[in-house]
């Protein structure tokens, strides 16, 4: 048959009004890296995580940004709980089985096999998703390197993702990290419409006990949608 | 001037303008669907598809690039270039509309929202309402603040009214596409669409535009590591049109040749061989000028007929020239010789070929038509020219001599060797069939395609990168009013719904949310209608709730839309460039003419149950595959009815001629033979019985038929002595047998696959038509007869002595 596309792919654009062009990409040398694979070397060390952290998202379409307090657990190797309000009105539980978005307020709960768990915004998880399977290959192959500039301890890294479905909606990824403790300070994803939404992460702890109770949410009485 | 000079003349001028004038309308009709049974309900509904959402005038432009910034560029450069050309190139589309003008998307939304229930409408008035306004701007707000789907947060800044959350939970419309007509996931492939500046008159303009399209495609991209593919509608019309011309002459002039060589090797003179190509070409003229005066456009099949009927056509001069060499008396006695012959033979093929309009099949119709009609004129052609012009060639200067194969056709050792060949050969190829069966069906569209094909090459690279929906089935329902096709789609929705719970199907995607409601875009207008009014109210709200005034952009433009429509005609459909070009594959609304398009994952192995169950008026559930399927199972009985009717008129016609039962019973068993040695050849070779092979069956029968019928007739007039006979006739069998195989054979170099496997199957059958006819035939006739080999050795001593 002739091509037909889908009404989906003709429709797939609707959602973003106004992008604007994506500036040059500046190039990095292997040198550069050198932050970069020491981070992802120190993180093979990591068992758990928990974090707090602020989230700001700056919308073109809000006259000021929004500011929300959040709370992440990280247990290797698939076990995670990010929790977006202080009481939580997002949650969302990892497992090796799959990602459960919760909406404790509306009683309703999402639940999506893990294939199509990669389909959650990266920025709005923190630090739950990250680029590359854990090594520096995976990494590059995933995302191209902008610039990498150290000051202090810190390191700040701008990138975007390989992914050109991705990458076309958005501007840059900033992300800083402590090249010491290997913890994260910030993830900021700027869109081409001149959106924002950043991760500011304090009180760090990495490889303390986190019980399992963490990675479980009684879900009874909500209604819960599977994909 | 004598008057019959004035009629010479006046009658040469009359051909010559009926040869210009049917040839002046020779044009192509490259749908293949044109080729199969109209009652199909599959290759209706693919016509329709074809018809109304193929866009003929659209060319699909790809773009492989080693990186994905190379890929944008080049994209835009495309662009760029045929902007330059607006005398070739009305729009060239390297990204979606709405993306160039996000406001232009707002008309397109507003359509979809009042052609929502009431109900959710009368929802969306109350959160615009200002009781609850300040309460839905709030809600919007904590979505922003906790949604996790970018989506969400990115529509619902720019829609805090939620105007459309309702076309999002309706249709799914708005959720979860990631993907794009325009991109790959990974940006390293591209598409700009281009749309011809105007229609197109017919191929050759086509032709002429893709060729120019390309050039200016080539130099724009110059230097660069891209890769470009042109598919779409043009590209295959010019693709397959310039192809079936080229097919036409390439396998005609290869007939000629192959005649030519065989006419040498057999007479070793020119100037007989120069006057029958001569005829031949006369034929070919007259044929076509005729064909082009009262058949419609060629099929890519009836392109095939010049070679068919070349190598039909020429028997007649062999015959004719074969007597002339040892005919005493004159040029009519040499015609009424001839004739009795060519008559029956004509006869039998022409009626085989015009029976082929008792099919279905439209394509192989017209083929009959134009090798019916060529054989009749080549019959004329021969008896009425060439005949005086062999005896002429006879009589005065020009030295006749008999064949250099005479004395091998007049040997026994040669009759002998030929026979167990062919008892050889007969042998092999039922041993095969039993041993490893019939040769495999393919039904498949591959079949009906070119073989190597650019356009097809593109095409499934893009379905490769973008999105593969082949396995998707197509719902296109038609109707008289927009209401029809409207009653239509609810109806389907249903039965629909009732078709995934049943295991039928997986999923469905409607065409009903885009298609207008007239009862609910009245009712949805009117109750919008007063929103204008507060427009200055709702944005000071917006702005108090958090909001930029960029948030309220969408707000204002649907409600100015709704305001725009309050007087419009009903039923309103969107018509701004981004809304005609979301449109554009889904809906069509000529007058008369309303078709909306829908698609149906069907659970693998339902998909021609799921088509029947909604095979009703103006339904239609189709895919290339379901239409293979069809074929399959209707094809074949088809093929036997008109076979068994082609037979049967064959059968009633020789019964007049020979009058002899034995006779009737010879021929019917030598052509059963020689059909199941087809089979059996076909399966040693590998190859696959199709819509075309099977067409070739009918074709065999009416040509391959000819033989047994000459040597019948031989062994009637000669008193069934069947050395006689094959020593009258087997050379002329030969090379009847052998131009008509390499007529058909020509077309096994054909583009179409379709045209090719006809071209092989035909020869392949003719071949093993003529070695049976020539050297089973005869002894069968003895065998039947009760002449056993001590008569037939004292026969042969008389004739020896």
């Amino acid at each position: 048959m002739r091509y037909f596309p889908s009404f989906q792919l003709v429709l797939s654009g609707i959602l973003l009004f106004a992008l604007t062009e994506l500036d040059a990409a500046s190039q990095t040398t292997t040198d550069d890296l050198v932050p970069i694979r020491a981070w992802i070397a120190k993180q093979a060390q990591v068992r758990s995580v928990s974090a707090r952290f602020t989230q700001t998202r700056a919308l073109r379409t809000l006259r000021s940004p929004i500011k929300t307090e959040g709370q992440l657990w990280f247990k290797a190797p698939e076990w995670f709980r990010w929790e977006l309000g202080d009481p939580a009105k997002t949650i969302v539980l990892g497992t090796p089985d799959g990602v459960t978005v919760i909406h404790p307020a509306a009683r309703r709960a999402e639940r999506k096999p893990m294939d199509k768990a990669g389909a959650t915004p990266d920025a709005a998880l923190g630090m739950m998703r990250f680029p590359g399977g854990g090594s520096m290959e995976d990494f590059v192959r995933e995302v191209q390197v902008l610039s990498v500039r150290t000051v202090g301890s810190q390191c700040h890294v701008e990138m975007l993702p390989r992914d050109a479905q991705a990458a076309r909606r958005l501007s840059v990824i900033k992300w800083a990290f402590d090249m010491d403790s290997g913890h994260w300070i910030s993830l900021e994803i700027i869109t081409r419409e001149g959106s924002s939404i950043r991760n500011d992460f304090y009180d760090v702890e990495t490889n303390g006990k986190i019980d399992k109770g963490v990675f479980t949410f009684d879900l009874s009485g909500f209604r819960i949608s599977d994909e | 001037m004598s008057r019959a000079k004035v009629l010479w003349i006046l009658a040469g001028v009359l051909a010559l303008g009926y040869v210009v004038a049917g040839l002046s309308r020779i044009s192509f009709n490259v749908d293949i669907l044109r080729l199969l049974p109209s009652h199909l309900h599959q290759v209706g509904g693919l016509s329709l598809f074809l018809k109304n959402f193929a866009l003929p005038n659209e060319l699909i432009v790809t773009i492989d690039a080693p990186d994905s910034e190379s890929a944008e560029v080049a994209a835009g450069k495309l662009a760029a270039a045929f902007a330059g050309h607006p005398e070739l190139v009305k729009a060239a589309v390297a990204r979606p509309p709405w993306e160039t003008d996000p406001a232009s998307l707002s008309e397109f939304l507003t359509f979809l929202m009042i052609n929502q229930p009431v109900p959710t409408v009368a929802g969306l008035l109350t959160n615009l309402d200002p009781a609850n306004s300040a309460v839905t701007l709030r809600t919007s707000m904590e979505t922003l603040e906790t949604s996790l789907s970018p989506q969400e947060i990115a529509l619902r800044g720019y829609d805090p009214f939620g105007l459309t959350t309702p076309l999002a939970s309706e249709s799914g419309l708005l959720g979860g596409a990631q993907k794009s007509e325009f991109s790959s996931g990974d940006g390293l492939f591209r598409v700009v669409y281009l749309e011809a500046a105007r229609p197109f008159a017919n191929y050759k303009e086509i032709a002429k535009w893709l060729a120019e399209v390309q050039k200016i495609a080539t130099a724009a991209v110059a230097g660069t590591p891209i890769t470009l593919g042109f598919t779409g509608e043009p590209a295959f019309v010019a693709e397959i049109s310039t192809g079936m011309e080229w097919d036409m002459a390439t396998s005609a002039f290869a007939t000629l040749v192959l005649i030519s060589l065989i006419f040498w090797l057999c007479y070793g003179q020119v100037a007989p061989l120069r006057w029958l190509m001569a005829m031949l070409l006369l034929t070919f003229v007259f044929s076509l000028a005729t064909a082009g005066l009262f058949l419609n456009e060629l099929t890519v099949i009836g392109a095939g007929f010049a070679s068919v009927m070349i190598g039909l056509s020429v028997d007649y001069g062999y015959l004719i020239y074969q007597q002339s060499l040892r005919h005493q008396g004159s040029v009519g006695g040499l015609q009424w010789q001839c004739l009795q012959n060519i008559a029956w033979t004509s006869t039998t093929t022409a009626a085989a070929f015009f029976a082929l309009n008792l099919s279905s099949l439209p394509g192989l119709s017209q083929l009959g038509s134009m090798v019916g009609l060529g054989v009749c004129i080549g019959a004329l052609v021969m008896l009425g020219v060439f005949a005086p012009l062999a005896m002429r060639m006879r009589h005065g200067d020009v030295r006749t001599v008999p064949s250099r194969l005479d004395p091998l056709f007049a040997s026994r050792r040669f009759a002998v060797i030929g026979t167990w060949f062919t008892v050889g050969m007969v042998v092999i190829l039922l041993a095969t069939l039993v041993i490893r069966g019939f040769p495999a069906a393919d039904f498949s569209a591959s079949t009906f395609r070119a073989r190597h094909s650019g356009s097809q090459s593109a095409l499934e690279n893009l379905y490769r990168k973008l999105s593969d929906d082949r396995g998707l089935l197509s719902l296109i329902v038609s109707g008289r009013s927009e209401s029809e096709v409207l009653t239509r789609l609810r109806d389907i929705r249903s039965r629909m719904d009732t078709a995934i719970e049943k295991g039928d199907a997986v999923s469905f995607l409607s065409p009903l949310p885009m298609w207008p409601d007239v009862e609910r875009q009245k009712l949805n207008l009117a109750a919008l209608a007063p929103v204008e009014a507060r427009l200055p109210e709702l944005k000071s709200a917006v702005l108090e709730a958090g909001f930029t005034e960029e948030a309220f952009g969408l707000t204002r433009a649907v409600i100015g839309q709704v305001a725009a429509w309050q007087s419009a005609d009903l039923p309103v459909w969107p018509e701004n460039p981004t809304s005609r070009w979301i449109l554009r594959r889904m809906a069509r609304h000529e007058d008369g003419n309303y078709l909306a398009l829908g698609m149906v994952e069907p659970v693998p192995g339902r998909e021609l149950a799921l088509s029947k169950a909604f095979e009703d008026d103006g339904v239609y559930l189709v895919s290339w595959g379901a239409l293979g399927e069809e074929l399959r199972r209707t094809m074949p009985r088809e093929i036997v009815q008109v076979s068994l009717g082609l037979l049967g008129a064959i059968l009633l016609i020789l019964s007049i001629g020979l009058r002899s039962a034995r006779a009737i019973l010879l021929f019917a068993v030598t052509t059963a033979l020689v059909l199941v040695c087809l089979a059996g050849a076909m399966s040693l070779l590998g190859m696959t019985w199709g819509f075309f092979n099977l067409a070739a069956v009918l074709l065999l029968l009416g040509t391959g038929t000819d033989y047994s019928i000459l040597l019948l007739l031989a062994l009637r007039r000669n008193g069934g002595d069947t050395d006689a006979a094959r020593r009258k006739l087997g050379l002329v069998i030969f090379l009847c047998c052998t131009s008509a195989a390499a007529g058909f054979g020509s077309l096994g170099w054909a583009g179409n696959s379709g045209l090719a496997a006809l071209g092989k199957t035909c020869a392949l059958g003719l071949l093993i038509d003529g070695l049976i006819s020539l050297f089973l035939l005869p002894r069968a006739w003895d065998l039947i007869h009760g002449e056993w080999a001590f008569t037939r050795w004292i026969r042969r001593k008389q004739f020896d002595s």
